[in-house]
């Protein structure tokens, strides 16, 4: 008998049947685990291309992180509006303005008052003299209103 | 292949243990053969064995029809069971170790007082083979699987399993004679 013919002979090798029977009664009665289908469903999701379900997994991690980072901002993000920010930059503008309008006034009287006196005082004394402080309460006093400036702004 | 296979297994797919049921019948015998004859251990095959089935029990829901016959399926689940067992384990009982009582081979062909070499001689040949040459054999020489049918278990090419066939019965031989 040749080589192929005692091969062959191998396949006499066969289980047990009592074996048998009660394996497969045991398999059988194994309950499916509900893992498994998770795990199946999640494998064909990914396996048929649904990377939709990856992406809105993400989608909602970056929306969740703005709502975060909107909500413990330390800077309040809500009074960067720019209705907001064009209102202040309107009052700064005209306080700027105010501020010029004082200031050239206060320079241009103490231009003709201050500086005449000063110029008299080095004259006589060959030094300052107490008469300069004289201008200091005309910088300081009465700045004038809104109201005034406009009145004249308008003539 | 059993008669109506393709039927039986769209029903075992549902779940169904009657069809399971037919199917294990059909190829346990054979997942059992080629599972003792790489680990020449008849507890360890029958445990082996059990899992490979409980496995495809578990898992025949994910099971889709390839072109290639169900027990490729099987023969996969089962190599990956004996490569994990070498993994784990180390040590393997010789065959001279066996309990006579405990044979797995039938009692006629243990009786069979015209057998040329004993069946442990040849189980030894064929399990000091490479593992690879081993499921080439088992599957071409003692089930009569079509080298496709291997090569798709072995997933390899079909000349690549003739090659491999081939390099196995020299060596085979080679055992055998000495």
């Amino acid at each position: 008998m040749g080589i192929f013919g005692e091969i062959k002979k191998l396949k006499n090798i066969v289980p047990d049947e009592a074996y048998s029977k009660n394996s497969l009664r045991l398999i059988l009665s194994e309950p499916v685990n509900e893992v498994t289908g998770f795990r199946t469903f999640l494998r064909l999701a990914l396996r048929s291309g649904s990377a939709v379900a990856v992406a809105g997994i993400f989608l909602i991690i970056i929306l969740g992180s703005l709502s975060f980072i909107k909500t413990f901002t330390p800077v309040g993000i809500s009074s960067l509006d720019p209705t907001g920010l064009r209102a202040e930059a309107q009052a700064i503008d005209i306080q700027i303005e105010l501020a010029n309008f004082n200031y050239k006034e206060i320079a241009a009287s103490a231009g003709f008052t201050g500086g005449a006196k000063t110029t008299a005082a080095f004259s006589k004394n060959n030094g300052p003299t107490a008469s300069a402080p004289a201008a200091g309460p005309e910088t300081t006093s009465s700045a004038p209103t809104i109201d005034d400036v406009l009145e004249k702004l308008s003539q | 292949m059993l008669d109506g296979e393709k039927l039986i297994i769209e029903r075992a797919v549902k779940r169904d243990e009657g069809a399971f049921g037919a199917l294990y019948s059909g190829y346990q015998p054979q997942i059992y053969r080629f599972i003792f004859l790489k680990v020449r251990d008849r507890f360890e095959a029958e445990d082996m064995t059990h899992q490979v089935f409980l496995n495809a029990w578990r898992t025949i829901n994910s099971y889709r029809d390839m072109g290639h016959p169900f027990s490729s399926w099987l023969y996969r689940i089962a190599r990956n069971e004996v490569i994990d067992y070498y993994r784990t384990k180390k040590d393997v009982i010789s065959l001279e170790n066996m309990d006579p009582e405990i044979s797995p081979v039938s009692a006629d062909f243990s009786a069979s007082a015209e057998r040329g070499l004993d069946w442990e001689k040849v189980s030894a040949a064929v399990g000091s083979l490479k593992p690879v040459y081993q499921d080439v054999v088992i599957m071409r020489f003692v089930e009569d699987m079509s080298v496709a049918e291997v090569a798709a278990v072995v997933e390899k090419s079909e000349g690549a399993v003739k090659l491999i066939q081939h390099r196995a019965i020299e060596e085979l031989k080679k055992n055998l004679s000495v």
